[in-house]
């Protein structure tokens, strides 16, 4: 990836591990090892100031992780991330810088508190800023403006409002802090598809007034081929496949970026076109390339060891098929 | 039209702590041997209640409202009594729910119950199946459906299974019992696209074999494209448009259809924004007019002088003045 | 509270306004008999706290005694012919205060076990529950008794052995939601929001966690009548002559049976009580489910 001197975000071969299985007194006594799994397994990528990374893989593939990381919700095990220069801290360290990056996450019901009211939840950004409480009101009323939302809707419980609605205050309640860089995990696909497109376009209006820098996490590829300025395609914990929507989207080089892409129905009726397999686990990856055990191009090199990311033709794929010899 | 069911002026009310919900309103959709009617809407368009209602399977808060029908081979399901809806269920119905868990007994191993699927079936044939006889049957149905180690996996609870794996066994479920009618509410919504492009194929495959009719319920219009033979657009409790699914997707001629075919996207940002269906579906909207007037962008006058009635158009059916000014009575 | 907005679903249903209805009473009653009974003891005029009586709960009159229910004694009379029923009013506020000093006392004690255990986990939450388990591992009675016996016959004491007794299940109860609760993608943006754990906890965690226990508090208050009640009986209680509705079934027994109402009708009382509690319990937690 070329250094953009205009870079937002830099990730660099982040890694995150999650523990498996139970560690007891006896697990414990013969200091036997805890196994892991690499649910983020070495992705560095950067985000232009202003620019909208989609992340787009099936679940499993660690985005939502990588989501969270990015945001300082869970702790790094490996690699770095920062943030015009400063690095990204753990939520829960001191001195986390707060408010400059923000999430909206995918299930707007379980985002927003079902018993306090909208702006309870709104202004929970600023609420330990010390402002008044008239400041804090004006500016809640001010993000529910921004994102089309009536100032009625304030004292509203929020479960009482619908699912477009909630995902509006959540991003009023995202907005509110002033941020930079928001990561959306999923945010279209617990609603309604009328109601996602209204709020496709909200948030590329949002971006161009705030110059918001996004990373969108999605498995839809039509999602991803609307908002992204450049795509990653992210399988078993890695970036297989990456570039400008226009490339990865119409001329896809990674095999599973083509089976992903394949399988989507469309509207045409065409039928969708399945691999076979079960989505494997992070428990036990082969030793090569972790596709392989599904791949139509299949070669014995890729069982042995894990492919790169290659450049080639203006886009980053790891994959042996693509390899200068 | 005689078809393998035949649904008549199906409505359903809920009732909650604050009010009734006219879920359904005067459905009437026909189902023909062999084909695919997938239902398509969103939240409030009662697509699912209509599911459950032709399987009898309504929540307790739900009534059922006189004068609809639901004919099954001519028979009115909605007069059966326990026993003979019994006889009904399995082999003359068979339902598959998007919560996977709905469907498949957590505590029972993945043998046992498509061993009794099978059993529902030699009942109603009255055909005798020994244990090995038996054994040998799930494991080949389990193939059938590209589970691999079929052996192993029906010594398996559905929660040591993926849930791809537990959906494609439902529909193995459904395989053994040899129903006449699938109803599937929202198989897929819960899976990843390749794991559902199985499913999809899966479904296409069967209904190749076995002739079976199947009605799916969905908000993806994209998955009714690829696997139906006609499409039922429901919006705020009524059909709005129903026909063959290809001339839905190429001509769709009700603004709602419309506008859900323009909200998928399709294209770049930078392209201009997505059409999109100003506002949002409101249970305040369902009343004696157009449910979607609200929204509709070539909404008029006429369309609040009561509920617009279905028109005959060639092969489709479409509620919205703009093709015929007729209203409900 | 905005939590009542979904009375009409309590209201719909008979059992749950019966509950009501008896809970309601009971704690009603007991509020102006006891600030009666208080007030006549700080004016040192004990007999304001009978003014609403039918009859003197200390009044005894041989010739009265053990007579059966009637349309003047309603409970009958006792051994010393004074009437059962006055005494039963009388001794209510006792009650409705330890029911309620117990709940709250186990609600203070268990809250603060149970949500730091359920929120932070790991060790936290080890050393908690395993206290927690310790405190669960004595027969509650047997514990409230050994309690009370070292410290003495008083209701002071007497609501001191049964908060010991009463926590651990509530230490459970909240730990459980914040073991639900604190997995809600709320809790992730409260924490990007720069709120401390003791925010979210207060905020987040106990507001949430809130519905479950109102209605598992009013099932519990019957059951801490009836502990009490047990424990009074089991000659715990206020001392004699004061009346305690424990101590009069245990009195009663030695009339049983032929001067049944002795002992039965206090004890339909307490029973009542419980049901009542236990009928609105449940109505509310249905009316909580209805809710989101």
């Amino acid at each position: 990836m070329s250094s953009n001197s205009k870079s937002s975000l830099q990730i660099e071969n982040v890694v995150k591990k999650f523990d498996v299985g139970e560690q007891g007194i006896w697990e414990r006594l013969r200091r036997e090892k805890r196994r892991h799994i690499r649910a983020v397994d070495d992705v560095t990528l950067e985000v232009a100031k202003g620019e909208t990374l989609v992340v787009l893989g099936e679940s499993g593939c660690g985005k939502t992780t990588l989501g969270r990381l990015i945001v300082g919700l869970e702790k790094l095990d490996g690699g770095r991330i920062s943030y015009e220069g400063s690095e990204v801290k753990y939520v829960r360290d001191r001195g986390a810088v707060r408010g400059r990056l923000q999430m909206v996450f995918q299930d707007p019901s379980s985002s927003l508190n079902p018993y306090l009211s909208v702006s309870t939840c709104v202004a929970e950004p600023i609420s330990k800023m010390g402002l008044r409480k008239q400041e804090v009101a004006a500016k809640v009323s001010d993000a529910l403006k921004l994102v089309g939302m009536e100032f009625l809707f304030m004292a509203r419980r929020t479960s009482d409002l619908s699912g477009g609605q909630k995902q509006r205050a959540a991003i009023a309640r995202a907005l509110i802090s002033d941020p930079s860089v928001i990561v959306l995990d999923e945010p279209t696909s617990s609603i309604d598809v009328s109601i996602q497109a209204q709020i496709l376009n909200l948030l590329v209006e949002l971006q161009s007034l705030r110059d918001l820098t996004y990373v969108l996490i999605t498995h839809d590829p039509n999602v991803a081929k609307f908002m992204a300025d450049k795509i990653a395609v992210m399988y078993l914990g890695k970036i297989v496949e990456y570039g400008l929507p226009g490339d990865v989207l119409k001329n896809p080089k990674h095999p599973y970026t083509q089976a992903l892409l394949a399988s989507a129905p469309k509207l045409d009726g065409s039928s969708p076109e399945a691999i076979g397999g079960e989505p494997p686990s992070l428990i036990n990856l082969p030793k090569g390339c972790r596709f392989e055990p599904r791949c139509p191009h299949a070669m014995p090199k890729c069982r042995e060891r894990e492919p790169s990311l290659l450049s080639r033709d203006n886009e980053l794929v790891a994959c042996y098929l693509y390899e200068e010899n | 039209m005689a078809g393998i069911l035949d649904v008549e002026n199906l409505s359903v009310d809920y009732a909650t702590p604050s009010s009734v919900v006219h879920a359904l309103r005067n459905v009437s959709l026909t189902v023909n041997e062999g084909e695919v009617l997938s239902l398509v809407g969103e939240s409030g368009s009662g697509k699912s209640t209509f599911a459950l209602a032709v399987s009898r399977l309504l929540p307790p808060n739900a009534t059922l409202l006189k004068g609809g029908r639901v004919l099954f081979r001519g028979e009115d399901l909605m007069r059966l009594k326990k026993p003979q809806i019994r006889q009904v269920r399995g082999t003359g119905i068979f339902m598959i729910f998007q919560n996977v868990f709905l469907s498949l007994n957590p505590l029972m191993k993945i043998k046992r119950q498509v061993t009794e699927a099978i059993n529902v079936r030699s009942k109603r044939a009255a055909e005798k199946l020994d244990k090995r006889g038996e054994e040998s049957e799930v494991a080949s149905i389990l193939k059938s459906v590209r589970i691999g180690d079929a052996e192993d996996v029906m010594e398996r609870y559905p929660h040591q299974l993926s849930g791809g794996q537990n959906q494609r066994i439902m529909l193995a479920m459904a395989l053994a019992e040899k129903p006449s009618l699938l109803i599937a509410d929202e198989p897929t919504t819960a899976l990843d696209v390749t794991t559902q492009a199985q499913v999809l194929l899966l479904l296409k495959e069967i209904r190749e074999k076995s002739k079976m009719s199947i009605i799916y319920v969905t908000h993806d219009l994209a998955v009714a494209a690829s696997i139906s033979d006609r499409i039922a657009v429901l919006y705020g409790g009524m059909v709005q448009e129903v026909g063959p699914a290809r001339q839905i997707l190429s001509d769709p001629k009700h603004p709602y259809t419309i506008g859900l075919i323009k909200s998928i996207p399709s294209k770049a940002k930078n392209e201009g924004p997505l059409e999109a269906i100003k506002g949002a579906f409101s249970w305040d909207d369902v009343g004696e007019v157009c449910a979607f007037a609200p929204r509709c962008p070539l909404a008029r006058d006429a369309c609040s002088k009561g509920i617009p009635a279905l028109n005959q158009l060639d092969k489709t059916q479409i509620r919205c003045i703009n093709y015929g000014e007729r209203y409900e009575q | 509270m905005a939590f009542l907005r979904n009375i009409r679903k309590l209201a719909s249903r008979p059992s749950s306004m019966i509950g009501l209805v008896i809970v309601v009473a009971f704690y009603g009653w007991s509020l102006i008999e006891g600030v009666l009974q208080a007030a006549g003891e700080l004016l040192q005029m004990p007999s304001l706290g009978w003014v609403l009586l039918p009859y003197s709960p200390y009044q005894y009159t041989l010739t009265n005694s053990l007579l059966p229910p009637s349309l003047i004694h309603f409970m009958g009379t006792d051994d010393l012919g004074r009437d059962i029923w006055s005494r039963v009013l009388f001794a209510a506020p006792t009650d409705a205060m330890v029911s309620i000093l117990v709940i709250a006392g186990g609600i203070l004690i268990g809250g603060l076990v149970g949500y730091p255990a359920g929120y932070f986990g790991k060790s936290v939450d080890e050393v908690n529950m395993r206290v927690t388990d310790l405190f669960l591992a004595f027969p509650a009675l047997i514990l409230a008794l050994a309690i009370e016996a070292t410290l003495g016959r008083a209701v002071t004491y007497a609501i001191i052995a049964l908060v010991a007794v009463w926590w651990p299940s509530y230490a459970r109860l909240v730990r459980g939601e914040a073991l639900k609760i604190k997995s809600m993608k709320f809790v992730d943006a409260a924490l990007l929001s720069g709120l401390s754990n003791f925010a979210i906890i207060s905020k987040h965690i106990v507001t949430s966690s809130l519905n479950t226990l109102i209605s598992y508090a009013t099932i519990d208050l019957g059951n801490t009548i009836l502990v009490y009640s047990i424990l009074s009986f089991l000659g715990l209680g206020v001392p004699a002559p004061a009346p305690e509705w424990g101590t009069m079934v245990a009195a009663g027994l030695n009339e049983f049976p032929q001067w049944w109402w002795y002992a039965v009708l206090p004890g339909v009382v307490i029973a009542v009580i419980v049901i009542g509690s236990a009928l609105l319990g449940d109505g509310l937690r249905d009316m909580f489910a209805g809710e989101l």
